[in-house]
Order: C-alpha cells, then structure tokens, then sequence
C-alpha cells in the first residue's frame, strides 16, 4: 500500500509589495521514512499542481461576495477532481509499480493525510471556520473537557443530505448542516475510495502550539503577571536565562519583543515554566494557591508539546500526554480572566459608554440640588457601578473556545492511527515553498511565471536527483568492496578540550587567571590524587611536585551527546569556561553542567546527576612519571540539591543551592562530565533546574 | 447553484510517451521490513575514573561516559508483528540491474564529464539566465576543452534528458472558466508522481512497503513511523 500524503498551503510571493499568490499542492509518499521524506535536500516532495488562486471578495455586497464564494468553491472542487482522479481506479484496483528495490508490487495509492494550516483545511473541507475537520464538536465546547469524545465527521452522509436537498427537501436540512457546521458540497475529498477525509486532518505542532497556544497562553501570563504585579521580577529572570546548546539567549527583555516568530516561540516553551517559577518565587500567602496552578498549567502546556514532539511513542508516553492536557484544562481556568476576546472587549466598552450616557441624562435633571460632597459620593458610586458592569460581562463572555485548543484533544489518537506527530509538521510545506516556488518565481520574469517556476524547479529537481542516485550506488558499490575486508565502525565521537590559554603553565598561574585561592586548589588536587585507583598511575601526592607539573589552561569542553532517541547521532554541547576572562565581548562565561555524581537512585529524581558550575578546564601532566602521561581535569563549584534533588510540589521544578557546609569545589576528570544544564537563578544562592531546555532532560528529569 | 465550469484541457507538447522503460531485476537482499535504523542502544556503563586512552593532543576517549539512563519504556523495539503477504514482491523489475550499471558506469550522462555535470549544476543553482550562458560559451570563458554542451539551449536539452524517470514528472495545463474569468492552472498525474518517488533507487534504503507493529522490551506497543501505526495496519489488504 502505498499512502500518499498530501500538503497544501497559499502563500505570497513577493515579500513588501504587490498581491502575487500561489495555491502550491504537493505530495509525498509515506513509505518513504520520515527522516528523508521531510528533509528538503532529499528533494522527496513532489509539486502535483499550483491551483489557480480564487478572486478576492469585493465586498461590494453580500448577495455578490457569496455568489463569489459558492463559485470559488465550486472551481476548487472541480480542480480538486481532475487532480485526484487518477486515484480512483487505481486505489480500487491496484497497479503493479516498479520499487526502488528492484521488485515489483501491487500498490494501492491512498489519500492518507493532508497537511495544512487550519484555514487551508476549512477551506478544502467545506466547513465553517470553527468547527473541526475531524468531529462534530460545536463551537461552543472547543474549550471543553479533552476527554469527551464528539462524533467522528462522516463526509458521506453530508453528501447524502446535500443530495437530498437538491431534490428539494429543503429546511431541516439546512438546519441540520448549520449544526454540524457544514457547508454544504464543498468537501473535496469525498468520494475517493477508501479515504475518509476526516482523518486527513493532522495535527501541527508550529501553528497549532507554537504559533496558536503559546502565543495565547503568553498573553495570559503577560495578564497575571500585571495583575500580580511580577513583571519585573519576569523581565529579570528572562535576562539571566543561561546559554544552552541549540537555544539562543534572548537578548531583549521580554517586554521589549514585539514580534514572534516561530523558532523565538519554540525557544520561549523550552524556558518559559522555569522562569515564571522564578519570577512567581517567594508568593504571600493570599497569592500561593493562584501562583501554583498558574506554574502547574504553563509547565502542563510546556509538557505537553514536548512529549508530542517524541518520535517515538508506547501506550506509556501516550497516557503521559492525555495526562499532561487533562491537567492544562483543569488548571486553565486561572487564566480566565485573562482571555478576552475582541468582540467581548468592544461589548465591554460599548456597555461602558451607554452606562455613562445614562448617569449623565439623569444628573443632568438633579444637578443643581446636591452639594459637591454628595457628587462626589455619587461619581464614586458610578464608578464602582461600570467596573463592576465590566467585569460580570468579562467573566461571562470569557471562554476558551477556540479551534487550538481542540486540537489538541486529538493528538493521542492520532499518535495511534498514523504515527508521531512532528513528522506532519507544516513546515516540509513551508520548506517546500522556498525552493520550489519563491526561489523560481524570484528568477522568473514575472510574466506568466507559473511556467517559469515549474520549469526551473524542474531542472534543479533533475539535477539533485541525480546526485543521489549516484551516491547511493557508489556507497552500495563500496560497502560490497569493504565486506571483505571487514566494515569499520563509526568511532564514537570523543570529549575535546580546546582553546588553550596562553600564559599558564603551573597550577599557581591557573589560580590566577580564575582567581581561585592556591590553598584552595591544592587541597582538591591532593584529595583527588588519593581517590585516583593506584595502578592508575596517580599523580604525586606531594604538594611542592604537584606545583612543578606543567598545566594547561583550556577554554572550552566539548562533550558528544547522543541525540534524543537516536544513537548514532551525536549533538555537541560546548561548555565553556573562561575564567576571569571575557566571551566574545561580554563577560566572563563559566557554564553549567551535569555531573555523574552517584547512582540512579541518588539526589532524587535527578537520578544521580549533580549540577556544577566549571571554574576551570585543564591538563596536567605528570612529567615524573613516564607511564602516567596526561590528565585532563575540571574544576567544579558543585550545588547541591535541595528537599533532596525532589520536585518542589508547589513548582514542579527541582531546585538546587550554594553548599552551606563543606567543599565547595571539586576537581574531577572531564570523563565526569554528562553535559551542559540549563539552571535559571532565582536568587538567594539558588537556581531552578529547567530540564524541559530539551527533550533528552525531559525524558531524563521527570 | 449550478455554474458552467469548463474544463479544458490542453497538453504540453513536451511528452507523453507512454510510461518510461521500468525494468529488470537483481536478488536484493531482504525486504525484511525490519531493515529499519533501529539498532539495539549498548548498555554503556558510566564510571567516574575511566581509562583514557592518549591520544595526540587533546582529544580523549569517553566511550565509557555515554548516558545509560533510557528509561526501559522508551527503548527500541525488541519484537515486532507483521501482515504476512503485505508488501510482498511480486516480480522483478525490468532492466533494473542494467540501469543501475548504466548509471554508475557512465555518471554524468548526458554531459560528457563530471566537470560538464558541475558547470551545468552551477548554472541552474545560481540561477544563471539564459543569455549569460550563452555569453559565457562567447566569451571563451568555457575554456576549449571539449564540453558537451556550448550554450543554454544543448544545457537544457541534456538537463530534460538527465532523469530517467522525468516522463513521469509531466505537466499538464488546464483552464477552468467559472462564468467570469478564465484560468490557467497546472497540475501532474498524482500516480506517476508515487511511481516516481517509489522507483527512485535514492531512497531505497529508507523505503517501507508494509505496516508493522513493534514492541519494546517489556511488551508495549511502540508508535513512530506511519507504517508502525495503526491506520496502516487497519487499512492494509
């Protein structure tokens, strides 16, 4: 079977002037892995066909503007046919195609999944802007509980019925299409054997979390903020957000950002529960329940788009997910207050004036008769009188209907149905656009450039296809040449110590670039040597010869860490240590990492992880001894966990903090070292572990 | 309400021949659809005082450093269940062997050589127009070596010529009249498009022909991939 997976997408052409569009459909196959198929340079989505963009609405009159509608919709349909048909004997019938294994196979192409935005998708299903291509949920219960499960759309009764109307059965008909939200005959996927255009619809984590519930959600915060008056503390802790791999520090303060663009937003979620926990830290008493299910429901969302982006699912992490969006709904009503709409907005205001119209009629007639003390009274009164009007029509009209946050109630199953979720993201299709479109059209003449754009794409797509093709029968060709000499294996990648410092060549000068006390390090390296096994060739436990020995000072680790999920690919984090000495033109940058510090079962739910800060990376070697050769050594400052490395209950975050008692530092062999963390500082000797930075910690830290 | 859409229909010039010469056949190893890129994770035991090995400079080994902390539930997959007959081959493809040979025998065909492929690809990527080809070719610059090709017009031939499959890529032109205005839009022929992609011996190793159900170690169902789903499997034949 081979299930075709369709994309779609109208975009813009030119980026400041002019309305040039293009409606682009693409296909690929989902036989294809993930892995290639979504990659733009394996060039594995094809262009089926650039549709013609429907007129704009003049707006001159309604009766034109819906004529033009029904018209738009009824030339989409028809180009929607012509396309698909080729599917319709063929997904009956089967046909025999060459694969790219050299057999042949019976292959029954199906319609399987179009990915598009939620605007696309109304559009090519026919349905009205809030309702869900996938379940008759009515509008007014978007916002409702994830759990209850609303009938699944059935395309083809609606066919049936818009039959039936035309054959002049007529109102309880169209009452009945209202309800469902249904326009009627303007699906264009019905009718395709073995489809049903219910589960076309695919979740998409860019618009539908980063772009949908984020945005909102920060609007939220933004409101509790304000209201609790912490948007200073906010604005702080944003600022000292630590640098992490693969995450840019922002470099504004949050207030200051005006535009959000999808990568700020995705980098936003992998901090933001951290830093409002250190922005709502230290709550009086009548603030502590609010600021709790706030946190619960932020790190809820945050959890939630984290877990959905795993590749890979069990039964486990799906109920993990369910669990994680149950909590978002019970908690979101926190947030309530915060969510209103524009249209509720202009009510408010409208029902302001009119109230104030009213009182003014009325002291017109009374005026002069009461003294200034009594208007006084009055004018308080009114006041009291439209706040409160206000805020009862906020908190009624207030609600959390919209598309978005139905949504996600179907990612679990569709997790179930047709695999993990990030693999049907809208960006392929966004990518897709750059080459194939834009970058055609930008070379084109801009006169009858659909052609030009097929044709240059074309050209490329010959180009690229070839290379491929070439290197896969080449590296066939070399893998059977090397069998008999026995494959290698890809060595692991190694930990490396780079940048070396000029200047220090003793352990004193390395005390004083990094301002450390020599006592200090002495006693470190003496208390290391001794644990050092002794036919490990320890280093002298004499402290004059360890003063002689020849060190190095390096700026930065950098450490091969596998990627979430995969095994042989490595990500690597840099973790930098430079002293008393200034990074790139700012100051001085001596990062976080985790350290292996016990046992699974040690520090709680940190699961034997220790976070310290390097003060310093270094090498040494042990010129008195031939055999011992080099060590290569870090300087740590440790923290220690607190309430014993557990979730701090009213956060959800692991807290750690400065040692009150004993060693503070440690020297250990950079083999110790697991990786860079991310810790947000809080304050008072404390920081909080953000372990949702990635989905490694995330998986890790729970 | 019903409109007059017209369809009509006109084909490009540039072909429609019948479908392009599929082809024969060499045993392939396995269509095991457990060729996957799954591997087993190594148990990797971390300890603080490792053996290093020296190395020049500073790199150092830290094969005993790899995080070990996977949770159980998340591994690879340990076991699998699968449709018997799905996906199952039925023949051989034509020429199939005949044509990869041809390909890796003479690469850069229709160019003449690697650097004829490299000019043309350089070309193309930087959207070199038509008239500066030829220009190039005028002004000597394409040196006097002989090439396969001296201006934009033989560039683009041997581009046409370039993918064996390319007939499968046709477009068609198409007008739809909805009363009012008349359109031009363009589209190709949805199953060649998947018989294109599904030929392309490029994705070969990353190609699955049959859905499957995976297991982890401790018996739970794993989901990733579409084809380890259940909508595959429901829908399969």
């Amino acid at each position: 079977m081979v299930p075709i997976i369709g994309l779609s997408d109208q975009t813009h052409l030119t980026n400041f002037s002019g309305d040039k569009k293009a409606w682009p459909v693409y296909m690929t196959i989902g036989n294809i892995l993930s892995q290639t198929r979504n990659s733009p340079a394996k060039m594995s989505v094809l262009l089926v066909a650039l549709l013609p963009v429907p007129p704009k609405l003049t707006g001159e009159s309604s009766r034109a503007d819906e004529t033009q509608r029904q018209i738009n919709a009824d030339s989409l349909r028809a180009v929607f046919d012509l396309v698909l048909a080729p599917l319709h004997y063929v997904s009956h019938e089967g046909m025999v195609m060459d694969c790219a294994d050299g057999k042949t196979r019976l292959c029954f192409p199906i319609l399987s999944a179009w990915i598009a935005d939620h605007a696309e998708h109304t559009t090519l299903h026919g349905i009205g802007s809030k309702s869900c291509p996938k379940c008759e949920v009515p509008c007014n219960e978007l916002g409702g509980n994830p759990r209850e499960v609303y009938e699944v759309r059935d395309y083809a009764i609606y066919e049936e019925k818009a039959r039936q109307l035309e054959s002049g059965e007529a109102g309880s008909t169209r009452e009945y299409f209202r309800q469902v939200g249904v326009k009627i005959g303007r699906n264009v996927f019905t009718g395709l054997h073995r489809v049903n255009p219910s589960d076309l619809h695919k979740p998409d984590l860019l618009h539908n979390i980063y772009l949908g519930l984020f945005k909102h959600m920060m609007q939220w915060v933004e409101g509790f903020l304000k209201k609790h008056k912490r948007q200073q503390a906010f604005d702080d802790a944003w600022k000292e957000i630590p640098p992490y791999p693969g995450f840019s520090v922002p470099k504004k303060a949050y207030r200051e950002v005006t535009q959000w663009q999808g990568k700020e937003m995705r980098n936003l979620s992998r901090c933001i529960s951290a830093v409002l926990a250190s922005a709502l830290r230290n709550p009086d008493s009548s603030q502590h329940h609010d600021f709790q299910i706030a946190l619960k429901c932020v790190s809820a969302l945050v959890d939630f788009s984290l877990m959905a982006q795993y590749r890979s699912h069990t039964p486990d992490t799906l109920s993990y997910l369910e669990r994680y969006l149950l909590t978002f709904h019970q908690t979101k009503d926190i947030f309530l207050e915060f969510r209103t709409s524009k249209a509720t907005r202009a009510e408010a205001n409208r029902q302001d004036r009119e109230l104030r119209e009213l009182i003014a009629n009325e002291r017109a007639h009374e005026i002069r008769r009461t003294s200034a003390a009594k208007r006084r009274r009055q004018a308080d009164q009114e006041r009291l009188q439209r706040v409160n009007q206000r805020a009862d029509l906020i908190r009624r009209e207030n609600h959390f209907n919209f598309i978005k946050m139905h949504y996600l109630s179907h990612f679990s199953s569709h997790v179930r149905r047709f695999g993990s979720i990030s693999m049907y993201s809208t960006e392929i299709g966004e990518l897709a656009h750059k080459d194939q479109i834009k970058e055609g059209y930008r070379r084109s003449n801009k006169n009858e450039a659909a052609r030009q754009i097929l044709s240059h794409y074309g050209r490329q797509h010959a180009l690229g296809m070839r290379l491929q093709t070439l290197d896969v029968l080449l590296k066939a060709e070399n893998v059977v040449a090397i069998e008999g000499t026995g494959r290698e294996t890809a060595a692991a990648p190694r930990r490396i110590l780079k940048g070396r410092m000029k200047n220090v060549s003793t352990l004193t000068e390395l005390c004083r670039t990094c301002n450390i006390d020599y006592g200090d390090i002495m006693e470190e390296m003496l208390r290391f040597t001794k644990q050092t096994v002794a036919d490990d060739h320890p280093l002298s436990s004499d402290p004059t010869e360890l003063g002689l020995l020849p060190v190095e000072q390096f700026t930065h680790l950098e450490i091969p860490v596998a990627d979430f999920q995969e095994t042989d690919v490595f990500q690597i984090h840099r973790a930098r240590s430079t002293g008393t000495m200034a990074f790139r033109s700012g100051g001085p940058r001596n990062d976080w990492v985790w350290i292996q510090a016990g046992g699974e079962d040690s520090y709680g739910d940190l699961r034997g992880r220790g976070v310290a800060q390097l003060l310093a990376l270094f090498k040494i070697r042990n010129v008195f001894s031939e055999a011992a050769g080099v060590r290569r050594l870090a300087l740590l400052r440790v923290l220690d966990p607190i309430n014993s490395g557990r979730f701090h209950l009213a956060s959800g975050h692991i807290r750690v903090g400065k040692r009150r008692s004993g060693r503070e530092m440690r020297i250990v062999d950079i083999g110790t070292v697991i990786g860079q963390a991310h810790v947000i500082p809080t304050g008072e000797g404390q920081w909080i572990v953000n372990h949702r930075i990635d989905l490694r910690t995330f998986n890790e830290i729970y | 309400m019903h409109l007059d859409i017209v369809l009509s229909l006109r084909v490009r010039a540039t072909a429609d021949q019948g479908s392009p010469q599929p082809t024969a056949f060499r045993r392939h190893e396995n269509v095991d659809p457990d060729d996957s890129d799954y591997e087993s994770d190594p148990e990797l035991e971390i300890e603080d005082q490792g053996a290093y090995n020296e190395i020049e400079n500073d790199r150092q080994d830290d094969s005993d450093a790899e995080d070990t902390s996977e949770p159980p539930a998340r591994g690879r997959p340990s076991s699998q269940e699968i449709i018997p007959g799905a996906g199952r081959p039925l023949g051989d493809v034509v020429n199939y062997t005949e044509l990869n040979l041809a390909t890796t025998n003479d690469p850069w065909s229709p160019f003449s050589s690697e650097a004829d492929f490299n000019l043309a690809s350089w070309f193309v990527r930087n959207k070199v127009a038509k008239s500066q080809i030829d220009a190039y070719f005028a002004d000597g610059l394409g040196g006097t070596d002989a090439r396969s090709f001296r201006s934009a017009y033989t560039m683009r031939q041997h581009l046409d010529e370039l993918d064996p499959f390319g007939d499968y890529l046709v477009w068609t032109e198409a007008a739809i009249d909805d009363g009012q205005h008349a359109t031009t839009f363009y589209y190709r022929n949805v199953i060649d498009c998947v018989r294109f992609l599904i030929r392309q011996v490029a994705y070969r190793s990353q190609m699955v022909y049959a859905p499957v159900r995976e297991y982890n170690s401790s018996g739970e169902r794993l989901y990733s991939e579409m084809h380890t789903a259940d909508w595959w499997w429901d829908t399969q034949v």
